[in-house]
């Protein structure tokens, strides 16, 4: 089995001064902490569901309850300042007794049909239920029913999963500034939903997911497509078809935890076979289509770069963001490149030149993503790219496909991706994180520029979990100044600047989610930011591996192109690998 | 943005107080409209969802376009004492809308409030700021023809 890493006290740079007893425990906070975080930090678990450690702090849901010494009622430890001396009880028979009424009172009002709720056995509701042992519900009242919002193609609602925590209304609102959702009406009749009764679909939701990962329970799911995937599956002796995959880059850094696996355990090799299991006739890698993103967003860059033309460029992977930006800054879009996403690409080979090569039928093809986001499931409905994509699954739904197949994931040998479309470079692999996308880039438009290949690989600068990252980097007499944004609240501010004309980038990288794509919305859960730390490190690893570090040095792109593209930014190249942006109208 | 819009955005562009808005928009409209309240959204910066969370928080703010005439029937602990409940059943049927909901014709609306403040003269209810007193049933259904009649 898998070793779990064993939780460590984490300090920080400065020394903690506020001296306090946890549960017996002498133990010592920083003076801007609450009681829940120092806790934390000394591997004091408390149960929690409202409670983010990077959303604002409501207090809301109670579960956080900690007995104060010297305090008549109990105080919710996520909204309680640590105070020198203080004695804190986290277990006491009072606390657990207050958690299990509150839980009691959650599950009168919940529709407990588990098995058949997707989030069964990952669900912190049903997981506090199990551990504080809630075998009788001694409240009976009436109950809610609401219709379920099955309307967007990304995200599905089912309002009566909902406890009210608020973390999808703070997600959207606050951090990706987006406001699709918000909390309606008060008392029983509560409800998390789109303004003026409208549906998902016709709010402003750019897809993103982030309300899915952090719903602690299963109010909130991503649209599955699983079980229509599998039905054809299953018919393929029938029918003939032939079923194409494609891995994106973050899959391979994070599938892992859904099987017990420690954060950041690479299982590139595992997926690879799993996927064959299943059934699939051939597995491609999108880390090769991310290369092919690279070169042509390079060729676009320095085009710009050289005539001056609409500066900042902004990259284009993130279908989140491309649909934030059609509805919020529709007057801004020539910033935007107009490359496809590695997704896009790499199915808009396959039903080109994989298909020719192979001599298939495009139309006997069936391409499946597994994507870490539910954003990629609303791009491959787009009118521009529609048909090229048959179904897209996120990780947590792969992981559920693997099972379903009754494989055991950890005993699988390892496989390579399938060839032609398999080979990548590792300015491909580090797509699924923060600042990878800016990083690849400069090593092919520095390349370009300088017609060198140059030694320097690495932009460090652009990489970590700062929401903005900056660097100036010069590039053959040319001061280039990029920046890497990630989550939509901090690229609302990059488009404002944009907007007032006072933005000093040349090149912005915009990536929807906390962490990029190994923090998306189809992803596992995150315990906490450690875990993202872990996940970039396995994508890192994995480039540092690599024979080739550079895109346009990897040979299966250069064969592509020599084979059936063309030219860098020419004129086929356009046709299959470019896109085009139009406003888009919301609630 | 037409002028009325105009007017409330312009006395709220520095404040932007979400429920002094709101209730602008009421008493201007005669309800809560949702073109004009995304248009006041995107003007002020203040989202949607953050106005539509407000609106539906308090009972104050309506949703719908009411009737011409709005019947607040009282629901107070007088005028329950005093069969209101029965008063509100013999005006739904006679006006043929459930609580809260306006005839079809735009006329009525009938929405029960909590106290009017005319317990003396319970059970009670107000029309359009007239308050009528000492209601029975067929009172209450006499008065509303009346008005029907009246606004032909």
């Amino acid at each position: 089995m898998f070793k779990k890493k064993r939780c460590k006290v984490k300090f920080r740079k400065e020394k903690p001064t506020v001296k306090l007893v946890i549960n017996g425990m002498e133990i010592l906070a920083y003076q801007d902490e609450t009681i829940f975080q120092a806790a934390e930090r000394n591997c004091i678990n408390i149960p929690h569901f409202c409670y983010h450690p990077r959303l604002k702090v409501v207090g809301a849901c109670r579960m956080c309850v900690v007995e104060v010494e010297g305090r008549r009622n109990l105080e919710a430890s996520c909204s309680t300042p640590v105070k020198e001396g203080q004695v804190v009880y986290t277990h006491s028979e009072r606390v657990i007794e207050a958690r299990r009424t509150i839980l009691e009172l959650l599950l009168a009002n919940h529709d407990l049909n588990c098995p058949t709720c997707k989030k069964n056995l990952n669900c912190k509701l049903q997981e506090y239920s199990t551990d504080l042992m809630i075998d009788e519900i001694s409240y009976v009242g009436e109950m809610r029913h609401n219709p379920k919002d099955h309307s967007s193609v990304s995200i599905q609602r089912d309002p009566d999963k909902c406890i009210l925590c608020g973390r999808c209304v703070r997600v959207c609102g606050d951090v990706q500034t987006v406001h699709a959702i918000g909390q309606v009406n008060r008392g029983f009749y509560m409800n998390v939903e789109p303004p003026f009764k409208h549906e998902l679909s016709e709010s402003s939701c750019i897809n993103c997911g982030q309300c899915v990962v952090n719903c602690p329970v299963g109010a909130l799911t991503e649209h599955s497509s699983i079980h229509e995937f599998i039905k054809e599956l299953v018919d393929k002796s029938k029918t003939k078809k032939h079923f194409v995959v494609q891995v994106a880059p973050s899959i391979r850094a994070t599938l892992g935890e859904l099987f017990g696996m420690p954060a950041g355990t690479p299982v590139t090799g595992k997926l690879v076979t799993a996927l064959r299991e299943v059934g699939f006739d051939m597995v491609f890698d999108t880390d090769l289509a991310a290369d092919i993103t690279i070169v042509e967003e390079a060729t676009e860059f320095v085009k710009r770069l050289k005539n001056n033309d609409n500066l900042p460029m902004i990259t284009t992977c993130c279908p989140a963001w491309i649909k934030f930006g059609e509805q919020f800054f529709i007057d801004e879009l020539e910033h935007m490149s107009s490359c496809r996403s590695p997704q896009a690409i790499l199915a808009s080979l396959v039903r080109t030149y994989y298909a020719e090569k192979k001599g298939v039928d495009a139309d006997d093809i069936v391409l499946v993503d597994i994507m870490p986001c539910t954003a990629k499931k609303y791009e491959i409905q787009r009118p521009e790219f529609a048909g090229d994509v048959d179904y897209v699954l996120t990780t947590v739904e792969l992981a559920k496909l693997i099972k379903q197949f009754n494989i055991d994931f950890e005993d699988l040998p390892d496989s390579e991706f399938d060839n032609p479309l398999g080979i990548s470079s590792g300015a491909g692999a580090i797509f699924g994180r923060s600042g990878g996308v800016m990083e690849a880039a400069l090593r092919t438009a520095a390349d370009f520029l300088t017609g060198k290949d140059l030694k320097k690989v690495e932009y460090e600068k652009v990489r970590g979990l700062e929401t903005l990252k900056e660097a100036e980097i010069n590039i053959a007499g040319h001061k280039i100044k990029v920046a890497a944004v990630q989550t939509l609240g901090e690229a609302r501010k990059i488009m404002d600047d944009i907007r007032a004309g006072k933005s000093p980038y040349h090149f912005i990288e915009i990536m929807a989610c906390y962490g990029g794509c190994i923090g998306g919305g189809g992803q596992p859960p995150l315990k906490d930011d450690d875990v993202l730390v872990e996940r970039a490190g396995a994508l890192n690893k994995q480039d540092v591996k690599m024979k080739y570090r550079k895109s346009h040095k990897n040979p299966a792109v250069l064969e592509i192109y020599k084979e059936y593209v063309g030219e860098f930014g020419g004129e086929k190249a356009h046709k299959l690998l470019h896109t085009k942006y139009s406003k888009k109208d919301y609630i | 943005m037409d002028k009325k819009l105009q007017k409330i955005f312009d006395k709220h562009k520095e404040d932007r107080n979400t429920v002094a808005i709101l209730q602008d928009l009421q008493s201007e409209y005669g309800y809560v409209p949702e073109k004009e309240c995304k248009e006041l959204s995107l003007a002020l910066d203040i989202s949607m969802v953050d106005m539509f969370g407000v609106a539906t928080f308090y009972s104050q703010f309506k949703l719908e376009k009411e009737g011409k005439y709005v019947i607040s029937l009282c629901r107070g602990t007088a005028c329950h004492v005093n069969k209101s409940e029965s008063i509100m059943k013999a005006l739904e049927t006679f006006l043929g809308v459930q609580e809260c909901g306006t005839t079809s014709d735009g006329l009525f609306t009938l929405v029960p409030v909590n106290c009017i403040g005319a317990c003396a003269r319970a059970p009670a209810m107000m029309i359009n700021g007239t308050v009528y007193g000492s209601l029975t049933d067929e009172k209450a259904i006499e008065i509303v023809k009346k008005i029907k009649e009246g606004d032909k």
